[in-house]
């Protein structure tokens, strides 16, 4: 070998003894061996745990690696659009945005917080969350995803996303949402609801046909890294489409119901009604709601502000709040709004006072314990035997002798009681149940309650009960389930089942359901029918009758008015209500109108008959002839037409004027006519003085409608026709000599300015108190 | 290298001199050619790892790690194969040098502490301008050489307290105090197991072996118990109980062995491919180092872990074998000491990342990123290939 000298004699004998004491020993070689065992069993240990993770728990740990490894974001569906039920928009959504903010990414990416919330908040101001709001969403480090402002409007949007181009910022996000619109406002706020911020029905329709109008949300997931942005290499994106909701067409009619708030609102005015109004239009033989109001209302296109409520009522609230509410943070606000949020029509009970006595008078005829040719004798009060109780017709005089009709036109309580008394107790409940009266109707609406009535034993177990009940007293029902029950008994006998649902659309406009009536049973019979509508209808049109207040010219109205005292209130006051329907011989719609707690100081008598009637006369009228039904009017109720004056000379003009029945006032020195007031085609009462011009002169400042409430005819139409307004009556004859016989309602209101010769339309009641009923 | 052939007729000298046939001798070439695969492997795998994590935090330079460990291999290779081939490097060199090499890391051990830089754990490194030197990967060799010459020293009196025990209980005091000082807690389990490993191989008796190992596991039990001298022995065993505990300490310190499990188990039996791994986008901590073998459970599966542990378990295998059929007593310790430091090392690491023991801080040979700990395992792996040297 190269690198050492050639070994010496010594240097072998040295190195083999070296060797020989260097050479491994045998327990070295056996405990070596040892180890490599004790290895190889540790690696096999190791390997069954890899066994264990990766084979037998494998699945495991891929969901979880997913679940970590993916972001899911939403894609909302777009939410079906309300149509009323000649397809005018009711309820849309469009696009909006969601800002969320990310804490995880403002510690990553070192952004200001402070700045971030404040500009953000300064920039929406009331449309997301505030500066105090904000910051603390900042504390929750681990989340990818706090939300401070949802439904944001699109311009709005492009503000925050220039806000996050300029910062670059990081933190920051906006993701597409959608906002619910609700184009007619107020109208039928309370029937179609609103959605809350997830997009969810929370009231209403929104609310009941919430899985129809929702559709199914789609995604969009992506594979991130544990920082959230996109995983390099790694493309993943998956899209899961979204499913639109079905759009609704309710039966509501948007006109309908605009007429019915619009005089329920005038009735609220004109008759200082403390708590509210209601009123609901339903098509007579189907069932179809065809409008359903409770007034107040609200906007819900910001169904939370509650700045719309009057301070009063949320003193009044703030009473009510329970030691238990106040505990859970319940505000007198919130309770209020939730008040205003809620459809009374469907969900409140009431007393309905002699409105019932229709009920009691079919369910009388069709069990044949009455007939159309029985009397009833009325000396004011009736006692039943062993009773204490005395109960009083509203007429303490009595009504004396009267026939079935006059014993409905008069309402007369005493006359009631003696049909219920001859229906029975039973008899008088079987009716009640075929009639719907103890059943919820099954409309389809969210919060529907159902009536008050005792047990059937404590009922039946003496007549006291059935005497209150006869004509309408102590027990409680839904406004729905009366209008319900006499659209039966005015349809030919049939108890339909109440609707709002007209149809289901996809949204590319094929029809998923037709929504059919329902019949539920035949309550009465046909005839019964026929004459309880002919009865009804003299309860209107008779001279005596409580419901003269309801008529509408050219038509013929059948109906019954109604007060019920408000149970369990101390301070005396009541729901005064008329239902009506029309035609009178072949029903089209029916009109329930409630006003709740009516002040007496408004002027009126507090009866159905002198506030409620004159409401629905107005429904109908408007309503009927928009529904192109035609009128028929009697010769007293013809108005005159205005015809064109206008060129003639006035010796032609005053000739074709006063055929008309109407008279002339020339203004101006001229021969032929320039200019006239009122308008052509203006309609006027017979009997008006319409003014010509034959040079200039017509004054063309503005004129303003004053306040002709309660007045009589005669000086009404002196006060209009003063400052150069013309008027034309509807409701009851314009009696001139009848001092009970007033304005209750004017088509402008006070202080409204109009054009010099505009015509007034204004509603004659008679407010007699010995037609009208009271409440003894 | 001129390699007479062997046509010695002495019956005595039938077998040549060891010396010169190891220095004449081959070197093994499949321990040296399995060495070569893992590492190739290895570098594969931590060019998977550390890309993503490069690339989002480098700003997209994602090639860094893999370049430095890609250098630091080719010194190492180097390294390796001048001392398996230099015949300068033989038993008697590693013999007579193994004192003043064992000292003077020992000293840089102790240096670390005035002069040494911290990253992340504890103060392990001495900046060298070029690279960072940790010594407590350095001791790890030069303590088997030291240890294997003082074991060959005593002969018989292995089997004594005084010459087969207490020396190596002394020596791992100092080195274990020094690391904890650091602190690095996770090395002292190597020293302690490696020596307790050579300990057992050079002939310590059995019963004092035993002692020790109770001793120790009464220790370690007392201090999971105690919470002393540090709660995070008590923290680690929470969380290795049940890494998705709802204990609070679960929930803060698991979230590297949660995600290193649902790396491994989410690779299944064939693994998500090469380069797919998910977990490496910032999920899992540490996934070019310790954690590194977690990444090779998700991209190869159950199958290609396996394949990985085989080849540590062949590299181990031949070493023994190797340690076997060495011709000293000191080249069968040494051999044996160096491989069942890598045998403690791999199987600790797979155990840490599989959740078959606690969390603690053990890189995986020729796998993790590291330049000091490559250059010692390659120069490791070219001590056993030169004092194998012609044995095979």
């Amino acid at each position: 070998m190269k690198q050492d000298k050639p070994l010496t004699k010594l240097d072998e004998i040295r190195e083999s003894k070296r060797k020989k004491r260097n050479r491994p020993g045998k327990q070295v070689l056996r405990r070596t061996t040892v180890l490599l065992i004790i290895f190889g069993a540790l690696f096999v240990r190791a390997g069954f745990q890899l066994f264990d993770l990766q084979y037998v728990r494998a699945d495991e740990f891929e969901r979880m690696a997913i679940n970590q490894q993916t972001r899911e974001v939403d894609i909302p569906a777009a939410r079906g659009t309300i149509y009323d039920t000649n397809g005018k928009l009711l309820a849309q959504s469009a696009t909006a945005y969601t800002v969320f903010i990310s804490p995880k990414e403002l510690i990553t990416y070192e952004e200001d917080k402070t700045f971030i919330a404040r500009s953000l908040a300064d920039l929406w101001g009331e449309a997301g969350n505030s500066y105090e709001q904000i910051i603390p969403k900042w504390d929750k480090t681990t989340s990818w995803y706090e939300k401070v402002a949802v439904r944001l409007e699109p311009e709005l949007t492009a503000k925050v996303r220039s806000f996050i181009a300029e910062n670059k910022l990081k933190s920051v996000h906006i993701a597409e949402d959608s906002k619910r619109y609700y184009p007619a406002r107020s109208l039928a706020s309370q029937l179609l609801g609103f959605v809350g911020d997830e997009n969810t029905g929370l009231s209403g329709l929104e609310a009941y046909y919430e899985s129809t109008l929702r559709g199914i949300g789609g995604s969009t997931v992506r594979a991130t890294n544990a920082a959230g942005t996109d995983m390099i290499d790694l493309q993943y994106e998956n899209y899961y489409d979204a499913a639109d909701g079905n759009a609704i067409a309710i039966t509501i009619d948007s006109t309908l119901q605009y007429y019915l708030e619009k005089h329920l609102s005038r009735a609220i005015i004109d008759n200082k009604v403390k708590n509210g109004a209601m009123g609901i239009m339903m098509d007579v033989n189907t069932g179809a709601v065809l409008a359903a109001a409770t007034l107040p209302d609200f906007d819900p296109n910001k169904f939370s502000d509650s700045s719309i409520i009057p301070e009063e009522t949320i003193t009044r609230y703030e009473g009510t709040l329970t030691d238990k509410e106040r505990e859970a943070g319940v505000s007198a606000q919130t309770k209020a709004l939730q008040a205003l949020w809620k459809s009374r029509t469907f969900s409140d009970t009431y007393e309905p006072g002699s409105t019932f006595k229709i009920i009691t008078l079919a369910a009388a005829l069709d069990a044949g314990v009455i007939s159309v040719n029985d009397t009833f004798f009325c000396g004011g009060s009736y006692s039943l035997p062993g009773d204490p109780d005395v109960r009083h017709c509203w007429k303490h005089s009595g009504h004396g002798s009267q026939t079935l009709y006059e014993a409905a036109q008069h309402s007369c309580n005493v006359a009631f009681i003696q049909i219920g008394m001859k229906l029975g107790a039973k008899g008088f409940y079987d009716y009640i149940k075929a009639l719907g009266l103890q059943d919820k109707t099954g409309i389809d609406f969210i919060g529907e309650e159902n009536g008050l009535w005792w047990p059937e034993s404590d009922f039946y177990a003496s007549n006291s009960s059935l005497a209150s009940a006869s004509f309408g007293q102590t027990f409680n029902i839904t406004p729905i389930q009366l209008i319900t029950a006499v659209s039966a008994i005015a349809n030919g006998g049939n108890l339909m089942k109440p609707y709002l649902l007209k149809n289901i659309t996809a949204s590319d406009g094929t029809i998923l359901k037709e929504n059919k009536p329902t019949v539920v049973r035949q309550a009465v019979s046909e005839e019964v029918s026929v004459l309880v509508r002919d009865i009804l209808e003299t309860v209107v049109s008779a001279p005596s009758g409580t419901g003269k207040n309801a008529r509408v010219a050219g038509y013929r109205v059948a109906g019954k008015t109604g007060t019920g005292e408000k149970i369990g209130q101390a301070s005396n006051e009541y729901v005064v209500s008329f239902i009506g329907f029309a035609p009178a011989d072949d029903p089209k719609i029916a009109v329930l109108v409630l006003l709740d707690s009516p002040d007496r100081t408004a002027g009126n008598a507090v009866s159905g008959g002198a506030m409620a009637a004159p409401v629905v006369s107005s429904v109908l009228a408007d309503s009927l002839d928009y529904l192109g039904i035609p009128p028929n009017f009697t010769s007293e109720e013809i108005s005159v037409t205005m015809p064109n004056a206008k060129g003639m000379n006035i010796s032609e003009a005053n000739a074709k004027i006063q055929g008309l029945g109407i008279t002339a006032r020339i203004y101006g020195n001229g021969s032929t006519v320039t200019d006239q007031v009122p308008a052509v085609n203006e309609e006027l009462d017979p009997g008006s003085q319409v003014i010509l011009y034959t040079e200039s002169g017509k004054p063309s400042e503005l004129v303003e409608v004053p306040n002709i409430f309660g007045l009589t005819y005669t000086r009404a139409r002196g006060e209009l026709e003063a400052i150069g307004l013309f008027i034309k009556t509807v409701g009851v004859n314009p009696d001139g000599a009848k001092s009970t016989i007033i304005t209750a309602r004017q088509s402008f209101d006070p202080g409204t300015e109009v054009a010099y010769g505009t015509v007034v339309i204004v509603t004659l009641i008679d407010n007699d108190p010995n037609v009208l009923e009271g409440r003894g | 290298m001129t390699a007479e052939p062997n046509n010695s007729v002495f019956a005595e000298d039938a077998l040549p001199d060891y010396r010169e046939k190891a220095a004449a001798g081959r070197i093994d070439f499949v321990f040296a050619g399995f060495t070569l695969l893992t590492l190739a492997v290895g570098l594969v795998m931590l060019l998977s790892a550390s890309y993503a994590r490069a690339f989002y935090e480098d700003n997209g330079s994602p090639l860094g790690i893999f370049i430095r460990q890609l250098g630091f291999s080719g010194l190492g290779v180097a390294a390796m194969f001048a001392i398996a081939l230099f015949p300068k490097f033989n038993e008697r060199f590693f013999e007579k040098w193994s004192p003043i090499t064992f000292f003077a890391s020992l000293i840089l051990l102790a240096a670390v502490l005035v002069i040494g830089t911290s990253e992340g754990g504890g103060k392990r490194w001495i900046n060298l301008g070029f690279m960072n030197l940790q010594p407590s990967e350095l001791v790890k060799y030069t303590m088997v050489l030291y240890f294997a010459r003082r074991m060959c020293s005593v002969g018989k009196k292995i089997g004594t307290i005084s010459k087969g025990v207490a020396p190596y209980v002394g020596w791992l005091v100092v080195i274990c105090g020094l690391l904890i000082a650091e602190p690095h807690v996770s090395a002292c389990i190597i020293f302690i197991a490696l020596t307790g490993c050579m300990m057992f191989q050079a002939g310590t008796r059995f019963r004092y072996i035993a002692i020790l190992l109770i001793l120790a596991s009464i220790a370690a039990y007392g201090m999971y118990k105690t919470g002393f001298p540090s709660d995070y022995i008590t923290e680690r065993v929470i969380v290795y109980q049940d890494p998705w505990g709802d204990s609070k300490i679960a929930e803060d310190k698991g979230y590297q062995t949660r995600q290193s499990l649902i790396a491994v188990g989410s690779g299944g039996l064939l693994g998500l491919g090469l380069g797919q791994s998910r977990q490496k986008h910032l999920y899992l901590p540490e996934e070019h180092n310790d954690f590194i073998f977690a990444i090779v459970c998700e991209e190869f599966g159950l199958i290609g872990a396996i394949i990985v542990m085989l080849l540590f378990g062949i590299l181990i295998a031949r070493g023994y074998w190797l340690a076997i059929k060495s011709k000293s007593k000191f080249s069968a310790l040494v051999i044996a000491g160096i491989t069942t430091q890598l045998g403690i090392q791999v199987f600790l690491n797979i155990s840490v990342v599989t959740n078959l023991i606690p969390c603690t801080g053990i890189s995986l040979p020729l796998f993790s990123y590291g330049g000091s700990a490559l250059l010692c395992q390659l120069g490791g792996m070219g001590i056993i290939l030169a004092l194998s040297r012609g044995t095979c």
